[in-house]
């Protein structure tokens, strides 16, 4: 259908034929739906534009990405990333649909601007990290210039999620290797000493009877939590519908991981000394690293079962949620009239 | 303007933001810096100290990638060894660093000391001992990137960035003097042998690198 506007000499014509009041209301109410709807698709079609520009433009960064999600066991949770990503965003495409596109360019150019800057100084003094930041920025910078700041709400989780994918964390690790080094090996001995094998642990050594077992820096765990949180945390976010539950999940998930490297590091003793064989991650390589990310996989279905089975308890028996009683007990002053 | 329009709008200049960008990204040249000698001439004698009689380890701290590099085992009058390596980068990119992740090991554990280079402000290096129980190096290392002695990876990787931003280039060299430490060394008296060795060679390094 059709709408002839008149156009007036000054002003937005669809605002100043709004404020005619000869005009029937349902017309008035079609005109502010048509100013706050969601982008048709010749939009779409030129929104494509700079999204193929940003693609060409840190092409060097995917292909680099591409090659060390491919290279090593680290980050090769990164190929999931992009798949949850678009997932996460076809999961709020109603929300989406509903919102009004508002280029916000004061907030979006110089995003946009900043992060081509570090791209380009990221490039220039081969700090491959700036560069890769640089994506989530400019994306961050274009989603503001061509949607709007409602679109960089609505979006915030799956776009800060895209971080899983760069592999920035090295650093990171790197502090905090020798904790879980030592953890992983005070649990192992534990272990070991509970079904009486005799070791004796000085640090991350652990001395069986034939056999000195070190818990190296490969072997501490914590690069397969990254694994385990990134599958973790968007599961997590898409299952369970308060940030308390969504934590518990991911807590439970990374705390079981880091207690399975602990098993690990006593399966390999019990093996090494009962098979008297010195291939250390046992027949087929099972005890190697990635038996912690299994085992941290696991917790989290574990753990998604076990909400809901608690959650169905709870809906079963009529008892409701904390929140929901909070939110009762805020309200029954105003529902029933009456004051505590 | 409507809203349509102006999103319209946004999107073309969204995308000359992009194409900018991809002009100073592809387009801004960094030139590559050679040695002003080559390194195949490093002269054999460092002061007192002689060079290419003994073989060195292959094993011997080093990093991969670099556009030159020097690997020389010198002795002294009183036959006390020292293992130099040099590697030189005449630009740098992406897979071929002089300041990366994969040298991460040169750093874990670093102390900085002070070393005589002959001027009045002596030279602050790092001290690291690398290696596991079986086969340890003590070792001082640094970086020369134009001239200036820098220590730590970060301050590296600035200067390299304002290099590139003023006089388009990203050179550098990764100096390391080490020594494998035997059962009975006192690390400390070898890092002395050391530090004697690096305040000849600081004076000859000069005339190499840029």
């Amino acid at each position: 259908m059709a709408i002839l506007l008149p156009q007036r000499p000054f002003g937005d014509p669809l605002r100043a034929s709004c404020q005619d009041r000869d005009w029937p209301i349902e017309l008035e109410h079609l005109v502010e739906q048509l100013m706050t709807s969601s982008p048709p698709k010749s939009f779409s079609l030129k929104l494509a534009l700079p999204v193929l520009t940003l693609a060409l433009l840190y092409a060097p960064v995917f292909l680099f990405l591409i090659g060390r999600w491919w290279g090593g066991d680290d980050y090769s949770h990164g190929f999931l990333v992009p798949v949850i990503f678009s997932y996460l965003i076809w999961q709020k495409r109603e929300q989406l649909a509903q919102l009004p596109v508002a280029p916000s360019l004061s907030l979006g150019l110089p995003t946009m601007i900043l992060a081509g800057l570090m791209l380009t100084f990221g490039k220039l003094g081969s700090i491959l990290v700036l560069e890769e930041i640089s994506l989530l920025i400019m994306i961050v910078g274009l989603i503001l210039s061509v949607l709007g700041t409602s679109y960089i709400k609505a979006l915030a989780f799956p776009v800060s999620y895209l971080i899983f994918m760069l592999p920035i964390f090295d650093d990171v690790i790197d502090q905090i290797h020798w904790p879980f080094q030592l953890l992983a090996a005070g649990i192992g001995s534990w272990l070991l000493q509970g079904i009486g094998i005799p070791v004796f642990r000085q640090a991350q050594y652990l001395q069986l009877p034939r056999i000195t077992l070190e818990v190296a820096e490969v072997c501490s765990g914590v690069r397969y939590l990254i694994s385990v949180l990134a599958i973790g945390i968007p599961l997590a976010y898409l299952t369970q519908h308060t940030f308390l539950r969504r934590g518990i999940l991911v807590g439970f998930a990374v705390s079981v991981a880091l207690l399975a490297n602990g098993l690990r590091v006593a399966l390999i003793g019990v093996w090494v000394h009962y098979s008297g064989h010195y291939v250390l991650h046992g027949p087929f390589h099972v005890f190697q690293g990635l038996f912690v990310g299994w085992i941290g996989f696991a917790a989290i279905f574990a753990g998604m079962w076990l909400m809901g089975i608690q959650r169905d308890c709870r809906e079963l028996l009529g008892i409701p949620s904390l929140r929901t009683h909070a939110r009762n007990i805020k309200t029954l002053p105003q529902e029933s009239g009456q004051s505590l | 303007m409507t809203r349509h329009t102006q999103a319209t709008k946004s999107c073309f200049l969204a995308t000359l933001i992009l194409i900018a960008t991809a002009i100073l990204y592809h387009l801004y040249p960094v030139s590559s810096v050679p040695l002003q000698i080559p390194l195949a001439s490093f002269p054999q004698s460092v002061g007192a100290w002689r060079g290419g009689e003994i073989p060195p380890d292959p094993e011997s701290p080093h990093i991969n990638g670099a556009d030159e590099e020097l690997l020389r085992t010198y002795q002294d009058p009183t036959n006390r060894t020292v293992t130099l390596y040099i590697a030189y980068f005449q630009s740098q990119q992406q897979k071929k660093k002089l300041v990366s992740y994969a040298a991460k090991d040169l750093h874990r554990g670093v102390h900085e000391v002070e070393v005589p280079n002959g001027s009045l402000i002596p030279s602050r290096v790092n001290h690291v001992i690398l290696g596991k129980s079986n086969k340890r190096w003590t070792t001082l290392h640094w970086y020369d990137l134009n001239g200036r002695i820098v220590t730590s990876r970060s301050t590296a990787r600035i200067y390299t960035l304002l290099d590139a931003l003023l006089r388009r280039r990203t050179n550098g060299a990764l100096i390391l003097v080490s020594r494998e430490l035997g059962s009975g060394d006192d690390p400390a008296a070898v890092r002395a042998v050391q530090e004697a060795f690096v305040q000849s060679l600081m004076p000859i390094l000069r005339g190499y690198l840029p």
